[in-house]
């Protein structure tokens, strides 16, 4: 970790005695994009507005290229801020409303234009200079957001809820784009999201928050196959709760776990003809299927559980009413305070 | 919109319906009873002996004093109330601070009060025997001098342009502001450029409506002006020609009556217009 540009050091805030932050702590490599990623209310909109410089932090440290910028007031911190709602100025057409923080920095006439209508081709809205906000669709308006925060070529990038005021629709086509964006001007970014899928694809690093506190950090690969704690586990991709009981084939549990959790992924059904080889697996039948064409869920019930599996849409579709081999390869058993992947005695 | 429409299409009868009829009639009865045969009878009567001695009328000293002594006062009091209308709008809007419910209830005090009392408590405080007067004396005469006619009115006509932009500054919000701030904007450039053009139309709104109240006070600037050519304001004026019961003097009281409600209707007009733009706004937003 040596190029790390924006730093919080055992940062701590509270409102009114509720403790909204504790002991924040993480680093971002210059470039990168990082996700906040909670449930809402989990305190992330707080962390990203104290390095905006909107809140003050008790106490602890926020450096930015090694800086401490604790006392540097928000309009000198060299940060471009993209807010939930984006904030559009209405009264002013996308222009003015992109030009606005080089107007406000005193920049030439010139300049200002030439730059503005350099974003605006980069946006993709250079026909639409004269609008007004209130005439542009969300996406639009995303778009004008982006631009405006980085007119002044900042050297950070803060995004609250980015999507939170769009369309499911094309969310997923933003997404892309932003993440485009965001790479081609290298420009070191910290996103707020409450969508772990959101986090999951267009993030470098995520840090998890849950009530004040940072549960994990780390890529989305590895939060996803190594989670630290229970909450990580659950939050980042779906995973079904067992009670820890003997009834799964080719696992043992101890005394003190609490829960089992597994993903659909490692869920695996065969046909009773098939996979004659096979010496860990429950029996169940198959209550309902569903299609979706890449893929198809299947809701299994066994042993009195329901389970959920996955099949590949060009497979041969098992039917409901169907009996047929469940074989779990890992899951994760869930201590107290702790989390830790069980094999499969048969797959180790 | 449409909740009315849909609302009418229940209540709506097919061919006559009797209880929409009947109120349309009741309200332009009251209407026109109460107010545009009045006002009718008024600029009847000024313009009954022709335009002649309705500008001689005009041109008598009392009356252009009066004139001037209005606008003067509606002037001073325009600006006084546009300031701390803004300031006192602003902080009720900006700020989260104790008291502040009891503050905006506080702001309606001159609408419900009558104008009379209060007059009677300036001249309580700043009059001669008033417990205030030597503390203010030395720089300001406040009894029975312009100056008081205008502390008065700026008191009848303090609410309506906070009245006017506090709605209009708390359905905008914070977040426009927050975002010029973060960009580097200071505090005079984020009123400038953003708070204001947001809430232009209100304000002018409220500076009409505060105009058009302070040419038209009479109560309070009764018990404040007592000079008739120095302190009087038109309606004062209207008054003293029209009590004097001579014929001529009643009809110059006419001919005075009839400038005020010029005046008004200038003001009514720029009400409008600016109202007429603000709803227009706010349609197309609508739009989104």
């Amino acid at each position: 970790m040596s190029d790390i540009y924006i730093k919080m050091q055992e940062v701590d805030k509270a409102f009114h005695g509720f403790l909204a932050s504790q002991n924040i702590t993480f680093g971002i490599e210059k470039g990168h994009i990082a996700a906040l990623l909670g449930p809402s209310g989990s305190g992330k909109t707080t962390i990203l507005r104290m390095i905006a410089g909107l809140t003050q932090p008790d106490c602890g440290q926020v450096c930015i290229a090694g800086k401490c910028i604790n006392h540097v007031p928000a309009n000198k911190r060299d940060i471009g801020f993209v807010f939930q709602n984006y904030s559009l100025f209405r009264h002013m057409n996308i222009f003015d409303n992109v030009a606005f923080g080089l107007k406000v920095k005193k920049k030439k006439k010139v300049e200002i234009n030439r730059r503005v209508t350099e974003l605006l081709e980069l946006v993709g809205l250079s026909n639409l200079r004269e609008c007004y906000p209130y005439q542009l669709s969300g996406g639009q308006r995303q778009r004008v957001a982006f631009a405006r925060a980085v007119a002044t070529n900042p050297q950070v990038l803060l995004l609250d809820e980015p999507f939170a005021a769009i369309d499911r629709q094309i969310r997923k086509e933003l997404r892309v784009w932003l993440r485009d964006m965001i790479k081609k001007l290298g420009i070191t970014s910290i996103f707020v999201t409450h969508d772990q899928e959101e986090a999951m694809e267009l993030a470098d690093d995520i840090i998890v928050i849950n009530q004040g506190k940072i549960e994990q950090i780390g890529t989305p690969f590895q939060l996803y196959t190594n989670p630290k704690s229970v909450f990580v586990a659950n939050f980042i991709g779906d995973a079904m709760k067992f009670e820890p009981e003997e009834w799964l084939a080719g696992f043992a549990f101890d005394k003190q776990v609490e829960q089992v959790l597994i993903r659909t992924e490692n869920v695996y059904v065969f046909r009773m003809d098939e996979k004659p080889e096979l010496k860990y697996y429950n029996i169940g039948i198959i209550n309902s299927v569903s299609y979706y064409g890449s893929y198809s869920e299947l809701y299994i019930s066994c042993q009195g559980k329901s389970i959920i599996a996955r099949q590949a849409g060009s497979a041969e579709q098992l039917c409901v009413g169907e009996e047929v081999k469940v074989h779990i390869r890992e899951l994760f058993v869930c201590f107290k305070n702790d989390i830790e992947k069980m094999v499969n005695r048969e797959d180790v | 919109m449409a909740g009315n429409e849909e609302l009418g299409n229940i209540v709506r009868k097919k061919h006559f319906d009797a209880g929409r009829a009947l109120l349309i009639c009741i309200s332009v009865l009251f209407i026109g009873s109460m107010l545009v045969l009045p006002l009718g009878t008024v600029i009847y009567n000024a313009l009954r002996n022709g335009w002649k001695v309705l500008f001689s009328a005009w041109r008598a000293p009392y009356t252009i004093s009066a004139l001037k002594v209005t606008l003067y006062v509606a002037l001073v009091s325009l600006c006084v109330n546009t300031v701390f209308g803004i300031a006192a709008a602003w902080c009720l809007t900006k700020y989260d601070f104790r008291g502040k419910q009891i503050l905006l209830s506080m702001i309606d005090i001159p609408l419900s009060c009558s104008p009379v009392i209060v007059a009677l408590g300036y001249i309580m405080m700043f009059g001669r025997m008033g417990w205030a007067a030597p503390m203010v004396d030395w720089i300001i005469q406040l009894p029975y001098s312009i100056n008081g006619v205008i502390l008065a009115t700026i008191f009848v006509t303090f609410p309506f342009v906070v009245r006017e932009i506090v709605p209009v500054l708390n359905a905008i919000g914070r977040e426009e502001e927050t975002a010029a701030a973060q960009m580097g904007a200071g505090g005079a450039a984020i009123f400038l450029k953003i708070t204001m053009p947001n809430m232009k139309w209100a304000l002018l709104s409220g500076m009409s409506m505060c105009t058009a109240r302070a040419l038209g006070e009479f109560g309070a600037v009764f018990a404040l002006a007592r000079s008739r050519g120095e302190t009087f304001t038109l309606p004062l004026e209207v008054d003293a020609l029209y009590m004097t019961g001579r014929k001529d003097s009643v009809a110059m009281a006419f001919a005075a009556a009839f400038l005020l409600i010029l005046l008004d209707v200038t003001i009514l007009a720029v009400k409008n217009i600016a109202e007429y733009i603000t709803k227009k706004k706010k349609v197309d937003e609508a739009f989104e």
